[in-house]
């Protein structure tokens, strides 16, 4: 497999509380991953459980963890806010 | 010490009289401001046996050092009192301008004591303070009370209402300020009501004393700059709170059906996305805000009661992601529309959306298991997923008409009065309804609330997002996240600015220290702050300890529901907290806390906080 053709990468950041439960991640950073996954197969694979992601920004939009990642794309992982 | 008057304006009702309290600078340092301060007041001045709703009880209000003064969200204002709604301590905090503006005239808090005769209004313009009639604003909503004060008064004056809820002594009545903020909880409202006050202006013109103002412009200039340029600042703020909705379904932990189950298949007719692509018209933050999560709706639809459909065009501010939750989810109303003119409704009425949701849904049901029958309601067919149901029970409970005036006093009391096994469907802790997040699935989210310490409120520890860090079905270490949160998360409210910077924008502690030092001139760390806070929490739980005989263990339980029912549906489907596992959190909580088996604070735990003082009241 030649992953300069099976491959893509993708700009990713973290916001909120929620990255104190992923101190081995920076806020942001670039990954390379395979085609034709998911985000929420490459939050798994990065050690995020997705279930501590309120919701996520994909280039400026908001969108689904199912949403499927395409070279470039910049994404921004939210976590809850929690009211006053 | 700077950043305060040494000033605490004491208004009586009773003989309208006014005075100042000078306290030394020892007492700010020691309980610094916000509930902190009303909290000493209270224990110290509200008598045992004292009726809630008596002129005996107070009613005190209180930003903090950093209320007014240049630094992000420096809006917080906190109300103390003895609360109606459980009998053991109170407090709701509100955001807006009214903290900063009651600094501008002067004070550090106000207290209101004793009683007026007559319905009345306070107005008070720097060091001039007026009683004027509230006759003609008697019986009259929320947003029109502010609305013709604002119009005599000016613009520049800040004014907290009640509404008719507040007026009618109900429980869950609240303080409304600037058109749409609310200190919700405990029942504020009522003691407001309680002493005729049926609003109270504020308009200063005065500074705030600060240590270092040349080192304040340029920290919090960086302060602002540092909030606007954190990553997450853009992508967060359209929805505000709301955005959170889908995930707390995803997470199965939304109120569905008073409580009965914790996913909405509906909730995305009521999350974010639909309040920001059909209702939303502009942001509203609350003083020096910079991440405005107040959000101003406009609403329209149809009213259907019965034979009869009335349309209804509203603006209202919210709905927030805790409306959403027990308005929408627990009373099944799948329309973004429909929450947000039952938000309306409530605030209109006065009272708190939280308990208010909870309430109805708990009419509703009991209305279903046959607890409560259709006669008993005016020969209506009231449903789950009905707004003229929801607008309906709202309006008896705020004046207190027919079943209404028990429904009034909350579930608990409710739940006492129909009998049939009702306690099973009030879902509330130390009296005080539940708010917007089911702990079945979630063990640390529901000690927070067990332990809280004024009933079962999110705010003290929101630890859900632990819960699911750690994993739900861990226990170990939760005693002590609780504990860490209880601490942190309350002493913005003494120090009199938001912590939702902090929580959403990642808006680092650290910061807070220095903003406080710069404004105090004092040298207080993260960890002497933390001491304080603990200070506040222990003296607050001896409130309930002296004011509630027999207070203790049994008090920090939840609702049966969490223990007898496993949830039916959804992504927590079959999950239930048994009672080994609440023993288990409850006894390794108070060994963290320096609390004896049955929760109250060792005679070393208070001596260690300077709590002496509270040593008689442990007999």
């Amino acid at each position: 497999m030649n992953l300069t053709t099976e491959s893509i990468t993708v700009h990713m950041g973290i916001r909120g509380h929620c990255a104190e439960y992923f101190p081995e991640l920076p806020e942001e950073f670039t990954h390379q991953c395979g085609v034709g996954l998911t985000l929420r197969q490459v939050m798994v694979s990065l050690g995020i459980n997705p279930l501590l992601i309120m919701g996520v920004v994909v280039n400026g939009k908001l969108a689904k963890k199912d949403y499927l990642l395409q070279e470039g794309d910049k994404v921004i992982l939210l976590s809850p806010p929690t009211g006053g | 010490m700077k950043g305060i008057h040494q000033k605490i304006l004491r208004i009586n009702l009773s003989d309208k009289s006014h005075r100042l309290d000078c306290r030394d600078e020892e007492f700010y340092r020691t309980w610094i401001g916000g509930r902190g301060m009303g909290a000493k007041i209270i224990y110290d001045e509200v008598p045992v046996d004292t009726d809630p709703l008596g002129p005996e009880n107070l009613l005190y209000m209180s930003g903090g050092p950093l209320s007014g003064v240049y630094a992000p969200a420096t809006g917080k204002t906190s109300f103390v009192c003895k609360s109606p709604a459980t009998g053991g301590y109170g407090d709701s905090n509100v955001g807006g301008h009214i903290g900063p503006e009651l600094k501008y005239a002067g004070y550090d808090a106000l207290i209101f004591e004793g009683a007026a005769a007559e319905p009345t209004v306070v107005v008070i313009d720097d060091d001039k303070i007026t009683f004027q009639s509230a006759a003609y604003l008697w019986g009259k909503g929320t947003f029109e009370t502010e609305k013709i004060l604002k119009d005599e008064l000016g613009d520049d004056f800040q004014i907290a209402v009640i509404g008719p809820a507040g007026e009618k002594l109900v429980y869950i009545a609240c303080i409304q300020h600037d058109f749409g903020r609310q200190a919700g909880r405990t029942g504020v409202g009522a003691v407001m009501g309680s002493k005729n006050l049926k609003a109270f202006a504020i308009r200063g013109s005065k500074g705030v004393p600060v240590a270092d103002a040349a080192a304040l412009l340029e920290h919090g200039k960086q302060a602002f700059a540092n909030c606007f340029a954190k990553p997450g600042f853009e992508e967060w703020t359209p929805m505000g709170t709301a955005g959170v909705t889908n995930w707390v379904n995803e997470i199965g932990a939304f109120p569905t059906r008073n409580f009965y189950t914790t996913y909405f298949p509906e909730h995305e007719k009521i999350n974010g996305e639909a309040l920001l692509e059909r209702i939303l018209r502009t942001d509203k933050g609350c003083f020096a805000c910079p991440t405005p999560c107040g959000k101003y709706s406009s609403a329209a639809g149809v009213l259907k009661d019965g034979t009869r459909e009335e349309t209804f065009q509203v603006l209202v501010e919210g709905p927030e992601y805790e409306t959403i939750a027990l308005v929408g989810g627990n009373c099944e109303i799948a329309s973004i529309e429909e929450v947000a003119y039952a938000n309306y409704v409530m605030d209109d009425l006065g009272m708190d959306t939280i308990s208010g949701g909870n309430i109805v849904a708990f009419a509703l049901e009991c209305l279903e298991k046959g607890v409560l029958s259709k006669e008993q309601v005016e020969g209506r067919e009231l449903r789950f997923g009905d707004l003229a149901s929801v607008v309906y029970l709202s309006e008896i409970i705020a004046k207190r008409q027919g079943i209404g005036d028990i429904l009034a006093e909350g579930v608990k009391i409710a739940a006492e009065k129909f009998g049939h096994n009702s306690q099973h469907y009030a879902i509330h802790v130390k009296g005080l309804e539940q708010s917007g997040y089911e702990g079945r699935n979630a063990p640390a989210m529901m000690l927070a609330f067990m332990t809280a310490d004024i009933g079962a409120h999110h705010n003290r520890a929101w630890a859900i997002t632990h819960d699911i860090a750690v994993g739900v079905d861990v226990f170990e270490g939760k005693p002590e996240k609780v504990v860490e949160l209880q601490h942190i998360r309350p002493f913005f409210d003494q120090m009199g600015c938001c912590r939702l910077q902090w929580v959403e924008l990642g808006f680092e502690l650290e910061n807070y220290p220095d903003l406080f030092n710069i404004v105090t001139g004092e040298k207080l760390t993260w960890e002497d702050m933390m001491h304080i806070s603990e200070r506040v929490y222990n003296l607050t739980r001896m409130f309930w300890v002296k004011h509630m005989p027999g207070f203790g263990r049994s008090w920090d339980w939840p609702p049966p529901r969490m223990i007898e029912e496993l949830v039916p549906t959804g992504p927590s489907a079959g999950k239930k907290i048994s009672e080994e596992n609440l023993n288990w959190l409850l006894d390794r909580y108070y060994e963290v806390r320096g609390w004896d088996k049955n929760g109250i604070p060792t005679p070393e735990k208070l001596e260690q906080l300077g709590l002496s003082f509270c040593l008689p009241d442990l007999k």
